[in-house]
């Protein structure tokens, strides 16, 4: 069983980690745009990225980087239920000596910084998926068609525990008519092209088992007025016994903006396109207040290199390597003979 | 046969150009889809099946007979638990018990729930890519090498070597405060490390139909020569009905495609059977009826195309 190894309640809370996918269109798109625009300007490039919850039972979701990626979310990303634009960082440099010689660790912090700030600006409320910004470093090799690159996901890192005070999948969790209730609410949500792209949101149980589903920006509109309040988010992951690694920088955010020392939380999973409140799961973390995090110098501690486990000693954070040579026109004339 | 490809091709572009797309409907005599009828059948998947969505594509690309925004259809990370070759074998040996279609019960695979229970399930389902072997040793490299077999040997002294890539360490997190660890990601050793795919539907002038293409990933997230994605399509129609084309509203890559030249036939017949049981389909059902055909050629990809819905508890 899982869960079973793991030990019972309270326990520190722990999250899985989500993966990039990029696709070959992203980086062809790159290399077209160091030859055409860029040149050898290195300076960093806002992107977007795609960002779901589970779609499907065997697996969890991706974290998509794809060829319109290669502009910031407001100018070329119309969000759909499948692909919610999150904004990003790429920072592409000029030979292999610049890749290797970025400072990995002070790039991810900086990256960080820029959440914590959207956070205690409030930005967060109006733009919620400014949780999951994410940080790309690359170094195209045009002349041999090969790109080396990296993906971060960061997520600030209290100094406190979180820790995780119970967890039991959604429909166990709620009595059969809140989970009905749910059910069309969130079928309700996720049709809307409105709220569809919304990755973070507030699940409000009346004491008639009615649910609704608000905006991070209504939170104080919804309390008292409601039997039970939920802080969901979209969950791209797929295991039992833990939530999706968003859950991390919301935490950080219902902590720094709202003061919020104890949630329940509710991970949206689905099943083929519809909630799966199967395997959506609702839990409680309590937390205590990080402090020192309204400084405007402070730099926050970060974790979130992808492959990369923090606590291990990490010397073989290795680039990821991926190969254009089939968009090499060269080759394809040689295919031909 | 590249040359042939290329030839037919440009002949195929030829006649799109010059003639008009289809108007009036065909789809109960022969099969085919109208593009006006492509675009209902197409909205209604994506209401039906929100797991797909419209996209636009290259603008570069665009076909102008097509909304702007409803160029093609695509689905995208689509897991693939298994090769397709281990599923005929395994269904020779087992004398026709296998049961292609794991959806009764999702729980047989799922790793999050009943790891033990699962685990020699899960070896004998996604066998190693050392033990498959479809006799053409070509197409089966290992993992980590296969981006490496390119064609030219020569080119590849002139690739700086990141194979000796250093890191000092120095840049990540090091010596960890304990606090720290407790935070971490989960090891995530029973989550079942699958291929995924997109799965896209563009509109074939030609022949009227629609055509569905594959882009393949490995376990982990790089992109699937094409030639490995062979091992997951029905061995009755690999190499033989799947071709590797370029995308029709994507610049890069190469993807698998299965030939939509005998769709029209194939569906005509499928309707006909339909309407000889009182059936009369609806040309918006066009594309459940058309995917559910299409997985025949590619069984253990788990593109959604149903309309019954699993509601799960709440049903």
């Amino acid at each position: 069983m899982a869960g079973a190894g793991v030990a019972g309640f309270p326990r520190p809370l722990q999250v899985q980690a989500i993966q990039s996918l990029a696709e070959e269109g992203f980086w062809d798109a790159l290399r077209r745009h160091k030859l055409d625009v860029l040149g050898t300007d290195d300076s960093p490039l806002s992107v977007t990225g795609y960002y779901t919850p589970r779609r499907y039972r065997s697996s969890a979701s991706f974290f998509n980087l794809r060829s319109g990626s290669l502009a910031p979310p407001s100018h070329n990303s119309i969000g759909d239920r499948n692909n919610c634009p999150v904004a990003g960082t790429l920072i592409n440099t000029n030979n292999v000596r610049g890749f290797q010689n970025l400072d990995r660790q002070f790039l991810l912090k900086a990256e960080a910084k820029k959440i914590l700030h959207d956070i205690i600006s409030g930005k967060v409320e109006e733009d919620p998926a400014l949780l999951l910004r994410f940080l790309v470093i690359s170094f195209s090799d045009l002349k041999n068609w090969r790109v080396y690159y990296n993906v971060a996901f960061p997520s600030l890192v209290f100094k406190s525990r979180m820790t995780l005070l119970s967890l039991h999948r959604a429909s166990k969790a709620l009595s059969k008519e809140e989970a009905a209730s749910l059910y069309t609410s969130l079928q309700e949500w996720r049709a809307s092209s409105e709220t569809t792209v919304v990755p973070f949101f507030l699940v409000s149980i009346s004491s008639g088992s009615s649910a609704s589903i608000r905006q991070l920006k209504d939170w104080k509109a919804c309390q008292g007025n409601c039997q039970k309040l939920l802080f969901g988010f979209y969950d791209h992951g797929c295991r039992s016994d833990c939530p999706g690694w968003a859950l991390r920088n919301y935490i950080a955010f219902l902590s720094i903006r709202w003061k919020i020392e104890k949630v329940q939380f509710f991970c949206y999973r689905e099943q083929r396109g519809q909630p799966d409140l199967e395997e959506s799961l609702i839990g409680e973390a309590s937390f205590s207040p990080p402090s020192g995090w309204d400084d405007s110098d402070h730099l926050p501690e970060a974790i979130g290199w992808e492959g990369v486990m923090p606590g291990k000693i990490t010397k073989e954070m290795k680039p990821k390597e991926i190969n254009l040579q089939s968009m090499n026109p060269a080759s394809q004339d040689e295919e031909k003979q | 046969m590249q040359v042939k490809q290329k030839v037919y091709e440009l002949y195929k572009g030829t006649v799109e150009r010059v003639t008009g797309p289809r108007t009036v409907s065909a789809f109960l005599e022969k099969g085919v889809l109208s593009v006006p009828e492509f675009i209902l059948a197409g909205d209604n998947l994506v209401a039906k099946c929100p797991t797909w969505s419209w996209e636009a594509g290259d603008p570069s690309k665009r076909k102008s007979y097509l909304p702007a925004d409803k160029q093609f259809l695509v689905t995208r990370n689509v897991p693939c638990l298994r090769r397709a070759i281990s599923v005929e074998e395994e269904y020779n040996a087992a004398g026709a018990e296998v049961v292609l279609d794991d959806d009764e019960d999702g729980e047989g695979w799922l790793a999050t729930h009943g790891v033990q229970a699962s685990k020699t399930e899960e070896e004998e389902d996604i066998p190693s890519m050392d033990t498959l072997d479809i006799g053409t040793s070509e197409g089966i490299k290992s993992i980590p090498t296969y981006f490496s077999g390119g064609k030219k040997e020569d080119e590849e002294e002139d690739i700086p070597d990141m194979d000796t890539y250093e890191d000092t360490g120095d840049n990540l997190v090091a010596a960890e405060p304990s606090y720290f660890v407790l935070a971490e990601e989960m090891e995530d050793d029973n989550i079942l490390r699958t291929r995924t795919y997109d799965v896209s539907i563009t509109y074939d002038k030609y022949y009227q139909t629609p055509r569905v293409w594959l882009t393949g990933y490995d376990e982990s997230r790089m992109p699937l020569k094409p030639e490995l994605v062979f091992e997951d399509i029905s061995q009755d129609h690999a190499r033989k009905t799947v071709t590797i084309e370029d995308h029709p509203h994507l610049l890069a890559g190469k993807h698998a495609s299965v030939h939509p030249c005998k769709h029209a036939a194939v569906m005509k017949k499928i309707v006909d059977v339909l309407v000889s049981r009182g059936v009369e389909p609806e040309v918006d059902k066009y594309l459940f009826i058309f995917l559910k055909f299409i997985a025949s050629v590619i069984p253990t990809i788990e593109y959604d195309y149903t309309m019954d819905f699993d509601l799960g508890s709440t049903s």
